[in-house]
């Protein structure tokens, strides 16, 4: 390379860094002013009918997620949605951004990474809160309580929900605003009560044919549903199984579900306090050949490895597939003519799970930017979404709800699917670790998984081979 | 009488032979239009396919068996278009790879004059180098401008995007550009410097005017390249400034689906290119054989 | 302007010209390319953002030498480059030659079409191609079964879910060899064909010995550009199958994007980028090479 033109590429790069750096110190500078943007006056005390400041502008960063969308969704409860009603209220434009589970992954972190003033509050998921909460990136909900002297009224949250999806260290970092609860299942009711479909069932597996109560009965449904009915080709169940959409978390619920016939205890922690892994326990084995079981006999919907969270909806809603198994909060539309074929004939149910089984409690909490421009008006809006009122009016339009008092009422108690989610939401939860490499682990624990289903390992094996490689990342991350 | 009979012989060979030479050529004819009647039918199918979904009642898209026949209906367009903010994400794209078009052919354009009509030390290893940005992996930029960008506040403007949408159209710009400058003959020039007009004078009021072709190519290029680009879009922009092919992508939710407004955003997002492509496709194909470096 | 600066900017004008490009391209190029080799030489977790970048040496390119992981993914980038680029060489001459042919009719129509595959946004191709692969409602796998063929598992299995990858590829690219080769027999010289014809040469003889050799130059040029560019694959594939099923499809980019994004670990993932990043330069320069003219 001639002296020139390598001159010409130090000057260049020199020249860059100056301007990045002089860039930067001017951020840093700017940073430490307040910036000027919503008039912001201090309303002490007392709220809802204080006038707000004129030019509020919010702005939050979600996921795509059924839940959100009962936010501005047009219903003759909150005409315009929730958000139009705030903005009558108090003023105040809410603006949600919703992208998709991973590109939001990405974004959020890589926003709050950098400390930006963009968003005011993001929507994490709460399954991999340990990406977020060590870092500190959201304001302590309790000590915006004080602040503003709105109060959340945290003892009527449930508590689970709380200290599952939110809390660290002793701070409330997030509150989600609806509780998912998995493992959660509908099944095509006309199915489960056609005669002829009863008398078989019951004459080929010994015991009449119902909802399934252990893991051993949902492979048989799996097995039976599989199969042409008046001419059309109907699948037992969907299989979750790409490691993007949390494959692991799938299965995860699935041990929850406890025993097999017999209810056989399920302690099913991922790792104990100290960071060892146990997921290789011999009813982790069982758990995991159940499911290879129906994956190896192609008893669900095909798509093989690559079935992700949207497929098991799209499955379900194309009205050819007898059960189906999610999140609480996949389910909203599945009643829908408009989107739905198996609309009208939906039943929900809640496994019952083994003696001291857990369930899985995940959710999209919502965290309060610590960088954002205006916390206390974000903690006043959010404070107000999550308030009992509207916690009961998105619980009726579909929501799963968050509050005690919600889930007490009557009119939210006659929906079938919030009065079971009630009954789960009593038991306790898995607990899962805090950790930042959370998801790594999971996605290796994925790819075993994977491996298993494929054949290309035992389901011991492959559960070994987990354990093995998450001592590994925690040795890494200096855990073990 | 021998003469006559070997004559008509001859005569009949020939025209039985020409015959046979039409009948073949026919036959070739239609085998050739047939193959490439279904060659071009399977290089057009899946944009054809989103285009029906598009216009299928969405609940039929995931129907199996394939629904083929069924009435169309605009639900999916109308959603598409005045529910969820369609014709927004359709302007902003439309924003972006326009600006970014100009702006590198603003920078560009005097950029391959300099590479091509000139003689200098180091002109082509230059000339090198800037096509070498092109094959920059896009990965390697994201982060570090995300943090520069949020630091000069251009993060969510349309400044920004087509700031960095610039910094991937220019080399191909300037590769294009520089190849049809070249062929325009160096005599001209002479000529009209000789008749006193400045290089910059030749430049706009001669160079320009004649490379209209290249230039066009170069317009079609670029906004293509800023209006399929996806990563940077995705990182840099929010709500006001999301792409359509960002926002399109985001239509396949994490629980539902709507896949006949996915088919939509699909069908949306080929329209202006389609009729670009229609009308500069001689343009196009001739900058392919420039070397075309797509991205 | 005195005589000194004005003799300066007619001798530099070239050069000078190039300036503007020159410095945005540093600035959004070279700059993050410097940042992202610093980071390469740290370690810097994004997830714990709160430990700054620590000095760690070349200890990420060691340990990317010996993981097997990264071994996978070159395996798989390398296979997947060489047989996309080469299966698209021999359809795409045939592709060409046949739409060459004076037997086409409404060829600037077809050729339209032929354009299109080239110009649709690559993550919307990733995802239209997922829908109509869909194991249970996709067209593909109907028509298909209507044949007799059942049982094709398309991405969804590890072993044919780089050739679905290819298969895609090569939809998406032929036409791009097949532009090139008929914009390059359309300006070939007529006199060898017809010399050729007139000596009685078998059509397979001048294809082999007459049109290859003059189509050798635009051909291999064509190639090596399809070389880079599956090098630095990312839109389609990452839509479809995140680098899965296993790791399968896990290519140079996604398996950078997959390590800095969600798992963090960022400075890992700029030593994965500047490997490929090297590779795809290194591959530049013989490209460049050849696209010298040769005075």
């Amino acid at each position: 390379m001639s002296r020139r033109r390598f001159a010409k590429y130090v000057g260049g790069a020199a020249v860059v860094a100056v301007g990045a750096a002089a860039g930067y110190g001017i951020y840093e500078t700017s940073k430490s002013q307040p910036t000027p943007t919503a008039t912001l006056t201090t309303q002490p005390a007392t709220e809802t009918t204080a006038l707000p400041p004129a030019a509020v502008s919010l702005r939050g960063e979600t996921t795509s997620d059924p839940n959100f969308y009962l936010w501005d969704k047009d219903t003759s409860v909150t005409p315009g949605g929730l958000l139009a009603e705030y903005k009558k209220k108090t003023g105040a434009t809410v603006t949600m951004e919703r992208l998709d589970w991973g590109t939001h992954y990405e974004k959020s972190r890589l926003e709050l990474q950098s400390q930006s003033p963009t968003y005011d509050f993001f929507a994490y998921d709460a399954y991999v809160r340990g990406s977020y909460l060590p870092n500190n990136w959201f304001m302590d909900w309790k000590e915006l309580e004080s602040k503003t002297g709105l109060t959340m009224n945290f003892d009527d949250i449930t508590p689970k929900i709380v200290r599952d999806c939110g809390t660290f260290e002793g701070k409330i970092q997030g509150i989600p605003s609806g509780s998912f609860l998995s493992p959660y299942f509908v099944y095509r009711k006309s199915l489960f009560s056609e005669p002829n479909l009863q008398g078989e069932f019951e004459k080929k597996f010994g015991h009449p044919l119902a909802p399934p109560s252990s893991w051993e009965e949902v492979t048989e449904l799996s097995e039976f549903f599989t199969r042409k009915i008046n001419g059309m080709q109907w699948y037992g169940v969907s299989l979750l199984m790409a490691p993007e959409s949390s494959s692991d978390e799938f299965y995860f619920r699935w041990l929850n579900m406890g025993g097999g016939k017999g209810g056989r205890s399920a302690s099913m922690l991922i790792c104990d306090e100290n960071y060892e892994p146990l997921i290789n326990n011999d009813i982790g084995v069982e758990a995991l050949t159940n499911i290879v079981n129906i994956f190896k006999h192609k008893w669900c919907a095909p798509g093989g490895t690559e079935v992700a969270w949207v497929d098991i909806t799209s499955n379900f809603f194309a009205g050819d597939v007898a059960m189906g198994y999610m999140w609480s909060c996949a389910w909203p539309g599945v009643d829908d003519p408009g989107v739905s074929k198996a609309a009208g004939d939906v039943g929900f149910y809640t496994m019952p799970l083994a003696q001291d089984g857990v369930n899985a409690h995940s959710s999209l909490a919502l965290g309060i930017n610590r960088f954002g421009k205006v916390p206390e008006e974000t903690y006043k809006f959010l404070q107000w979404l999550l308030s009992p009122e509207q916690d009961k009016r998105m619980a009726l339009i579909g929501n799963n709800p968050v509050r005690t008092s919600t889930f007490q009422d009557p009119e939210v108690q006659a929906n079938p699917m919030n009065a079971n989610l009630w009954k789960m939401l009593q038991l306790p939860s898995v607990p899962q670790p805090d950790l930042p490499e959370f998801g790594e682990m999971n996605y290796e624990f994925s790819l075993e998984i994977q491996n298993a289903a494929l054949g290309k390992k035992t389901p011991k094996q492959a559960l070994d081979d987990t354990v093995a490689k998450w001592r590994e990342i925690l040795k890494k991350a200096g855990k073990l | 009488m021998h003469d006559i009979v070997g004559q008509t012989d001859t005569q009949e060979v020939v025209a039985m032979g020409e015959r046979d030479l039409n009948l073949r050529r026919r036959i070739e004819v239609v085998v050739v239009n047939l193959v490439v009647l279904l060659v071009t039918l399977w290089f057009v199918f899946p944009i054809l396919w989103e285009v029906l979904a598009s216009i299928k009642p969405p609940i039929e898209v995931t129907a199996n068996p394939p629904l083929f026949f069924f009435v169309p209906t605009a639900e999916s367009w109308y959603t598409l278009l005045f529910e969820k903010g369609g014709s927004l994400f359709l302007t902003n794209s439309l924003v972006v790879a326009f600006g970014s078009t100009a702006l590198s052919l603003a920078l560009g354009a005097p950029t391959a004059y300099g590479l091509s009509r000139f003689s200098y030390k180091g002109r082509d290893s230059l000339a090198m180098d800037f096509l070498s940005f092109r094959m920059f992996p896009p990965i390697v930029i994201v982060i570090p401008l995300f943090i520069v960008f949020q630091s000069l506040a251009i993060k969510n403007t349309y400044f920004g995007l087509i700031l960095g949408h610039t910094a991937f159209n220019i080399p191909f710009t300037i590769w294009l550009l520089r190849g049809f400058f070249m062929e325009i003959p160096i005599e001209i020039e002479h000529a009209s410097m000789v008749d006193g007009c400045s290089r910059m004078g030749f430049f706009w009021r001669m160079l320009l005017p004649m490379s209209a072709p290249g230039l066009a190519t170069s317009i079609v290029f670029s906004f293509i390249l800023s209006w399929n680009e996806f990563m940077f879009a995705s990182v840099m922009s929010s709500q006001e400034t999301r792409t359509l092919p960002v926002f399109a992508a985001s239509l396949l939710e994490h629980y539902v689906a709507d896949w006949g407004q996915f088919a939509a955003a699909c069908t949306l997002s080929i329209i202006p290119v389609f009729i670009l492509v229609l009308f500069t496709q001689r343009y196009m194909i001739k900058g392919l054989t420039y070397g075309a470096i797509r991205g | 302007m005195s005589p000194f600066l004005r003799n300066f900017f007619s001798k530099k004008l070239g050069p000078l010209l190039t300036a503007p490009s020159w410095a945005m391209l540093t600035a959004i190029s070279i700059y993050p390319l410097l940042y992202c080799v610093y980071l390469s030489f740290n370690d810097w977790n994004l997830l714990k953002a709160y430990i700054p970048p620590t000095f760690i040496g070349i200890k990420n390119y060691v340990d990317l030498l010996f993981d097997p992981l990264f071994q996978n993914t070159v395996q798989v980038s390398l296979t997947f480059s060489i047989l996309a680029v080469s299966i698209e060489l021999g359809l795409g001459i045939a592709v060409g030659m046949l739409f060459s042919s004076e037997h086409v009719k409404f060829g600037k129509v077809l050729r339209t079409v032929l354009l299109l595959p080239m110009v649709v946004t690559p993550v919307l191709i990733g995802l239209t191609w997922k829908t109509m692969l869909n194991q249970k409602w996709g067209v593909v796998n109907y028509f298909l079964a209507q044949l007799g063929v059942t049982g094709i598992e398309w991405y969804t299995s590890p072993a044919q879910a780089l050739p679905t990858m290819v298969l895609i590829d090569i939809w998406q690219w032929t036409p791009f060899v097949a532009l090139v080769v008929f914009a390059t027999l359309l300006s070939l010289p007529r006199e060898p064909f017809e010399a050729a014809a007139i000596d009685g040469a078998s059509r397979l003889h001048i294809f082999r010995h007459i049109t290859l050799p003059m189509l050798r130059g635009s051909i291999s040029l064509a190639v090596l550009i399809r070389l880079i560019d599956t090098l630095r694959e990312f839109d389609k594939v990452y839509v479809l199958t995140r680098g899965g099923p296993g790791r399968a499809t896990d290519l140079m980019s996604i398996f950078a994007y997959r390590t800095a994004f969600y798992h963090g670990y960022v400075s890992y993932a700029a030593a994965t980028s500047i490997v490929l990043f090297i590779v795809v330069i290194g591959l530049c320069t013989i490209l460049l090479g050849r696209l010298t003219p040769k005075k």
